[in-house]
């Protein structure tokens, strides 16, 4: 009888503590990707940028020889307006490509020791200028979330 | 963790059973055997009621009743109210919810004895139909900017459905009048619950997960008791 009061305190004891279990991984990001016209992924050797259209934000600054990247989105608009600007180092002005991210958006919510964060589902996605530098821009996962899977491919134009 | 904690749970289950029945084995006596019917009782948990006095992550106030047969088999439904209204640690995001629960379930009393203590195991199944709201005021986009400030995600609907594994023990004070505990382990059968996420606290399970552990102080009143039937059959030789 002794050994099963105590293992009923030792379990409410247990059961008492609390820690604060939040995701590890709560990063929420467009996550792109750059690929030569064979879909091999390449980095860039370009400086490149991008900035948030509508905004005075910079969510990527000056990366050099870069694969891959992830872009925080907007909570709540319907497009994000995200402007590529690829600068070569002999390249007086920058090249430039716009994306028009279109999106529905989901609330997450854990627990309220968690941040609360916001998840996507890619609807479609609309490219400006880039000619003769980008050869096509794919979604290749529509959900933006803990995942963090590749979103969208860059498919620049390496080949004549 | 879990597993762990699972393990010790059912160790204990098991260490309790087969103290009461070596016990029972031990004393070989002839024990009379009590009338099918042995009375009500209605119950309320103490617990709940501290626990929201000392304004814990979330409390139930919770009352019950129950038959008894033999005085070994005790169906029983147990309904109850759970609220939880809980800012985070370290951000302003806000948690409120208060809603009915309800279990039905079934108790054995391992003491053969009718001495009026009892040594119980039971299993309960719970669930309960709830909104939940969850708000940050503060709440803002910081990059891409937002043309409201703060979240609130308010009138949330979830339904859960659980069981619970339970042990406990009870002992007569005066009378009618007993007092018992029981500890539990619940495990949640099915959930439904908003796109936003999920509750941080179930109603009558507890806080939100796959499983968790719970347990109550029970206030007992055997009502319409039906002892003096029982000492009338069994010459008085029981209490009950």
């Amino acid at each position: 009888m002794k050994k099963t009061i105590v293992g009923l305190l030792c379990m409410v004891g247990l059961a008492a503590c609390e820690g604060i279990d939040c995701t590890l991984n709560n990063v929420v990001a467009l996550n792109i990707g750059f690929y030569d016209a064979n879909g091999a992924g390449v980095r860039l050797a370009d400086t490149l940028m991008v900035t948030a259209a509508g905004t005075d934000s910079i969510i990527f600054n000056s990366g050099t020889g870069v694969e891959a990247l992830g872009l925080p989105m907007s909570y709540e608009r319907d497009a994000d307006t995200l402007v590529f600007s690829f600068k070569g180092q002999d390249e007086e002005e920058a090249r430039e490509m716009t994306l028009i991210v279109k999106k529905t958006n989901q609330w997450h919510t854990e627990s309220p020791d968690c941040p609360v964060s916001a998840f996507h589902h890619l609807t479609g996605i609309e490219r400006k200028g880039g000619e003769g530098f980008i050869d096509s821009v794919v979604v290749v996962n529509e959900d933006v979330n803990y995942a963090a899977l590749e979103n969208i491919r860059i498919y620049l134009h390496t080949a004549d | 963790m879990l597993h762990l904690r699972t393990s010790g749970f059912i160790c204990t289950l098991l260490i309790s059973l087969c103290a009461a029945s070596l016990g029972a084995k031990e004393r070989e006596e002839v024990i009379p055997k009590a009338p099918l019917f042995c009375g009500v009782a209605v119950e309320a948990d103490l617990a709940g009621p501290v626990m929201k006095a000392v304004s814990s992550r979330f409390a139930q106030m919770e009352v019950g009743a129950r038959l008894n047969f033999r005085d070994h088999y005790f169906p029983i439904f147990e309904m109850g109210i759970g609220e939880s209204d809980r800012e985070g640690q370290e951000i302003s995001n806000r948690f409120k919810t208060r809603a009915p629960y309800f279990r039905v379930g079934m108790d054995y009393n391992f003491n053969r004895k009718h001495n009026g203590n009892r040594l119980m195991l039971g299993v309960r199944y719970g669930f309960s139909s709830f909104k939940y709201d969850f708000q940050n005021p503060d709440f803002e986009d910081p990059i891409w900017g937002s043309a409201r400030r703060g979240l609130v995600l308010d009138g949330q609907r979830g339904r859960a459905q659980w069981a619970e594994f339970v042990a406990g023990c009870e002992t007569k004070l005066w009378s009618f009048i007993r007092l018992g505990w029981t500890i539990r382990f619940k495990a949640r059968i099915h959930q439904s619950v908003s796109d936003f996420g999920e509750p941080y606290y179930t109603p009558g399970f507890g806080k939100n997960g796959s499983s968790t552990f719970g347990g109550t102080v029970n206030l007992i009143f055997d009502v319409g008791r039906t002892t003096k039937k029982v000492r009338h059959k069994e010459g008085g030789k029981n209490d009950e």
